[in-house]
């Protein structure tokens, strides 16, 4: 009687796809709230994260040994000086210093207050709400610099240029928070990916909210703004417990015979993966393409691969591997019929992270792309963060991913094959210089046509 | 009437069977049975098929059109899946996800294909093809003979909380199934094997539950898939069997034509 059963356990391979999906979404989702324990008494909070923490480090890590480590007698160490701290700090002192015989990066607990300021839980503390003043920025030295301005965004109406200082969101000074980032950060990968995502977070807010923000224009003029907040470009897309959010897709030429196509997240697959389709078909017979993921955070990991199948035309490659619990995974490129076989050049930043950086990191490898711009994010791995019973965030990765070199991204990011660094000076004169040295080194390839 | 006869043997060797065990626990832990003791694989196969309607009821079915809801748990993610099934050989399938993600897969008998809104087009090759092509034979539990080398019962093991025996079905390409059939009811239980495909060898395992019957055949209609660290789970709402099938139903699609045509690495 398969003809009930069998025919509906069809379809496993498509399961598989879908768990593997699911499996490497990027590395900044915020998943659920551990059960809360009963009371709230800060010591009995206090351990109840440290019990969480490790309990999860145990149960999900990608190597169930942990290599070699022996937890229990890490627990038997640890525990009792948990339970003895006085102060939340002292008990977050210890559960580091649990994580820290890991030895891995990506497993770090961040205090509440900063846990909230950085936006990445979606609770209270996080401002969020879907509206957003059209500005892009990065930090450059100690300045939070402003990137891109959207068109048609309140930031645009404003007048704000690429290149302009962000001093001030609301009155407040942005100084401490980044030092409190940059602290917390401070030998991680991630540091930029943070700092940009804990200042977007205060630039945010319900559509239409005003929001005061304090520039420093080009000719060091201070510039107060009331920014209205309003719909981000593009269009929403909704994907399980991930939140709402905006995705855009670009293509134009430049130089009337390169590509150019960015985007701002591996989400909406429906509509992006259609876009790019098409993008790259129309490119068929352009003399490069530059593919454009700064900024971008990564997303449904499939999606990259998808992408991947329209520059790599022989089948059996992988940009990498995913080291799970149970097996590793190949990153398999599925060549589409008619692949893009110019040159293609991969712009990645310090906030490319995860399916961005498996991407670009993967077809570099491959021997298909050369990148340009500064170091990725090196947060390749499906990381989450939780937040404790004591309101600590909690971040831990639970795979190992391995570049199609055999390196791991995680922790080192894809080092450009040409840096490219970002300067203020540049932004306000209008120039891209990460574009311009793509172009450069495309314009030297006599490739016809 | 042969098989209601076979069938009839088995039951009444189960009963002695299982009436033995049952002596065998009142008086002691029970010793789990020897490869000598368990049934003989085709005899839980058979059994299976009584318990779910019979050989001839299940001959008399060419084809079923079933569709359901989608939802992998704790993600968030749901959707809906259609399954389009005749006989010999033919099979399609489509999941559409909330969130633009849509997966077909197909087989005319011969080329077993897959397009996703993320990949795109591709053809299965190797165990890959091989197992989908007897995923898509129809009525495979009449015909494992013809789509498997050996079935064997291996033991008496537990899914769902309740015995089962297991059998392991080698094909002659790929890797082996595992079935495990409910000792008491004779249903299918649990099904695990390890899925060959271009991402490498994932162990799978589904669970079969809610067994009810629809035009005289029982069914399962809650299916439960566990894949790496996921579940996603199925509940199919409705399943028409010798439903009429839309024409071209199982012709390949135009980009799976384009691939057959033109395989990768061969830019125009």
């Amino acid at each position: 009687m398969k003809s009930a059963a069998g025919t509906i356990c069809r379809s496993w391979f498509t399961w598989t796809s879908i768990a593997v999906c699911l499996l490497i979404l990027s590395g900044a989702a915020a998943s659920g709230v551990p059960a809360q324990v009963p009371g709230n008494q800060t010591a009995e909070l206090d351990l109840a994260s440290f019990d969480h923490v490790w309990k999860t480090i145990r149960d999900k890590h990608w190597d169930p040994s942990l290599g070699g480590l022996d937890w229990n007698a890490v627990y038997a160490e640890l525990r009792p000086r948990a339970a003895q701290a006085t102060s939340s700090s002292e008990a977050r002192r210890v559960i580091r210093e649990m994580l820290a015989r890991l030895g891995l990066s990506h497993f770090a607990i961040i205090p509440a207050a900063v846990y909230g300021e950085m936006g990445i839980d979606g609770g209270d503390s996080a401002p969020g709400g879907g509206g957003t003043t059209g500005l892009d920025l990065r930090v450059i030295g100690d300045e939070v610099v402003v990137t891109s301005v959207d068109p048609d965004s309140p930031g645009a109406a404003a007048g704000v240029r690429p290149g302009w200082r962000i001093d001030r969101i609301q009155d407040r000074d942005l100084k401490p928070m980044l030092v409190q980032v940059r602290s917390l950060y401070a030998s991680s990968t991630q540091q930029q990916l943070q700092l940009r995502q804990a200042i977007q977070s205060r630039l945010s807010g319900p559509p239409g909210a005003k929001l005061r923000v304090t520039f420093t224009d080009g000719a060091g003029r201070i510039r107060d703004l009331d920014l209205f907040l309003a719909k981000p470009r593009g269009h929403l897309a909704r994907f399980g417990n991930v939140a709402p959010f905006h995705v855009w897709f670009e293509s134009r030429r430049l130089d009337q015979r390169f590509g150019y196509l960015a985007f701002n997240a591996f989400m909406d697959p429906e509509n992006l993966m259609r876009e790019f389709e098409d993008a790259v078909r129309e490119c068929f017979t352009c003399d490069g393409i530059l593919l454009d993921l700064r900024g971008n955070p990564g997303g449904i990991g499939g999606m990259g691969l998808g992408m991947a199948g329209w520059f790599i035309d022989t089948p059996g490659r992988s940009l990498g591997t995913m080291i799970t619990r149970q097996v590793p995974l190949n990153f398999a490129v599925n060549p589409r019929a008619r692949t893009f076989d110019g040159p293609l050049a991969i712009l990645v930043d310090g906030c490319s992270a995860s399916t961005a950086e498996v991407l670009a990191g993967g077809l570099r490898d491959l021997g298909r792309a050369k990148v340009f711009g500064s170091r990725t994010a090196g947060a390749a791995l499906p990381s989450v963060f939780e937040k404790l019973p004591n309101g600590d965030g909690f971040q831990y990765a639970i795979a190992n991913y391995v570049s199609a070199d055999g390196k791991p991204l995680e922790g080192a990011g894809v080092q450009p094959d040409v840096e490219v660094p970002l300067t203020r000076a540049g932004l306000l004169a209008g120039r891209d210089p990460v574009i311009e040295a793509a172009l450069e080194w495309m314009k030297t390839l006599t490739i016809p046509r | 009437m042969k098989s209601m006869m076979c069938a009839a043997k088995f039951l009444i060797r189960l009963a002695a069977f299982t009436a033995a065990l049952g002596y065998a626990t009142a008086q002691e832990p029970a010793a789990p049975p020897t490869r000598q003791e368990l049934p003989k694989a085709e005899d839980v196969l058979n059994r299976y098929i009584e318990a779910t309607g019979g050989r001839a009821a299940q001959k008399n079915i060419r084809s079923q059109h079933s569709t359901g809801v989608v939802t992998v748990a704790g993600s968030g993610i749901s959707g809906t899946i259609a399954i389009f099934q005749s006989a010999p050989d033919k099979a399609y399938s489509v999941i559409s996800l909330q969130g633009g993600i849509k997966i077909e897969e197909g087989s005319d008998g011969q080329t077993a294909w897959e397009i996703s809104t993320l990949q795109g087009p591709r053809i299965k090759t190797g165990d890959e093809r091989a197992w989908a092509l007897r995923d898509a034979a129809f009525n495979p539990h009449l015909r494992w003979a013809e789509l498997y080398e050996s079935a064997e019962c291996t033991a008496l093991d537990t899914a769902q909380g309740r015995e089962c025996y297991r059998v392991v079905l080698t094909p002659r390409e790929g890797k082996p199934v595992h079935h495990c059939y409910d000792r008491e009811s004779g249903l299918l239980l649990m099904v695990s094997t390890i899925l060959v495909s271009p991402m490498g060898e994932i162990p799978t395992e589904t669970t079969l539950q809610d067994y009810r019957p629809v035009d005289g055949v029982v069914a399962p209609h809650a299916l439960t898939h566990r894949v790496l660290t996921q579940e996603i789970l199925v509940r199919i709402e409705r399943i028409l069997f010798n439903a009429e099938i839309p024409a071209g139903r199982y012709d390949l699609p135009q980009a799976v034509r384009e691939l057959l045509k033109n395989p990768p690495g061969r830019n125009p």
